[in-house]
């Protein structure tokens, strides 16, 4: 068992190996941490940067999050979105520099799991809607870490995947014994992000893992297959997981609900895609 | 086809579907396809609130018949290893109810 699992995980926890954070992006997520850090100071460190302020107002603006108005200022977006969605902003902001400019589909589906986990959310009278689209927005940067580090097995599981016909996670999980949700949280927590966005990313495919934040890892994981079932944006395969129980159950929804959120989603998605076709230039 | 925003409605794209106006009692067609857009028809879709449409690049009728059939096979492909799961079959339903609704009427309000 400990065979593959066992190196794998140690380049992956390396943290060396990991995506470097720029220091003022490392800076960021430090001070949002510390509770005496007021938000004016925080403000004026994301301010004084040009690309990280203009990529979280491009953001905050997004139609996943789908506020009134237009967020112009820093300090609008902070009070809008609350600390812990601005932090998964700005990691997002990372991740934009980590992937290559072919991978639309990826932020494709990012940005759609981000807008169905929103609807889901706000129909389910979630407390912080905008928590739980942010981990949607990351949940599968595992995809992107192990592509990044792993270039050669990133090749090997997409051979295994068109030969074999199956999923990505099921080629991860059959080369590597992990697959990139466990990765993706192992990543997001060393880099400090709150557990609120921690484990609906790492439990995005096995809902009942989810000890506190089940809730929230359910819509992720629903989110994430009304996308996949649309066929919007693409990420390693084509198939649609099932819906599991354990998610099925906490949610407490039934097929009319889905329904809803499909017709909703579906004239929404036209959006998403016009903004993922400009994300990648700011 | 592809749905895109008013925003973003140019000239010289044509109508994929019809167009009703989305205030209307009746929903009748008052742009039909294959209809080619200019500036002016641009406004007075804007002008009625219209916030989506769909266009074509060419005024082709036999491409949306096949748009259509291709999506639809796509989405039983996406759907071929859950034949046995009722829940998940109900929602190949939903998803294929709404992509021929949405490739068969206009919905451009
Ligand atoms: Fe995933
Ligand atoms: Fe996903």
């Amino acid at each position: 068992m400990e065979t593959k699992r066992h190196p794998f995980m140690k380049v992956i926890k390396d943290v060396r190996s990991l995506p470097t954070i720029p220091g003022i992006i490392a800076k960021v997520l430090l001070l949002l941490d510390d509770n005496k850090t007021s938000f004016k100071e925080i403000s004026r460190l994301i301010s004084s940067d040009q690309t990280l302020s203009s990529r979280i107002l491009r953001l905050a603006n997004s139609p996943f999050y789908r506020f009134p108005g237009h967020v112009s200022t820093i300090p609008a977006a902070m009070l809008m979105l609350g600390s812990k969605a601005i932090k998964g902003l700005v990691l997002t902001s990372i991740i934009f520099e980590m992937t290559d400019k072919n991978s639309l589909g990826y932020w494709e589906h990012s940005l759609g799991t981000a807008t169905a986990a929103n609807i889901i959310a706000k129909r389910l009278r979630v407390a912080k809607p905008e928590e739980v689209s942010t981990a949607a927005l990351l949940h599968d940067i595992g995809k992107v870490i192990i592509k990044s580090k792993l270039r050669d097995d990133y090749e090997a599981l997409l051979t295994q995947i068109k030969e074999k016909e199956v999923s990505m996670r099921e080629a991860e999980l059959e080369m590597f014994e992990v697959d990139h949700a466990e990765v993706g949280g192992w990543a997001v927590s060393s880099w400090g992000l709150p557990e609120v966005l921690c484990e609906p990313i790492a439990c995005h495919h096995d809902v009942e893992k989810a000890e506190t934040y089940r809730v929230e890892a359910a819509i992720v994981h629903l989110a994430d297959i009304l996308i996949k079932a649309n066929g919007f944006g693409f990420t390693g395969d084509d198939f649609v997981p099932p819906i599991q129980p354990a998610a099925w159950e906490v949610l407490n929804v039934n097929e009319p609900f889905l329904e809803e959120i499909t017709v909703e989603l579906g004239h929404k998605l036209i959006e998403v895609h016009e903004f993922s076709q400009g994300i990648q230039s700011v | 086809m592809r749905n895109i925003l008013l925003a973003s409605a140019r000239e010289k794209m044509i109508l994929a579907k019809d167009i009703a106006h989305p205030s209307g009692p009746d929903r009748l067609p008052i742009y039909r396809k294959g209809t080619e857009l200019t500036e002016a028809l641009i406004e007075r879709l804007a002008g009625m609130g219209i916030q989506s449409l769909a266009v074509s690049e060419r005024s082709d009728n036999g491409e949306e018949d096949r748009d259509l059939q291709e999506r639809l096979d796509a989405l039983e492909y996406r759907f071929k290893r859950l034949d046995g799961n009722q829940l998940m079959m109900n929602l190949k339903g939903i998803v294929r109810k709404q992509l021929i609704y949405s490739m068969e009427n206009d919905h451009g309000d």
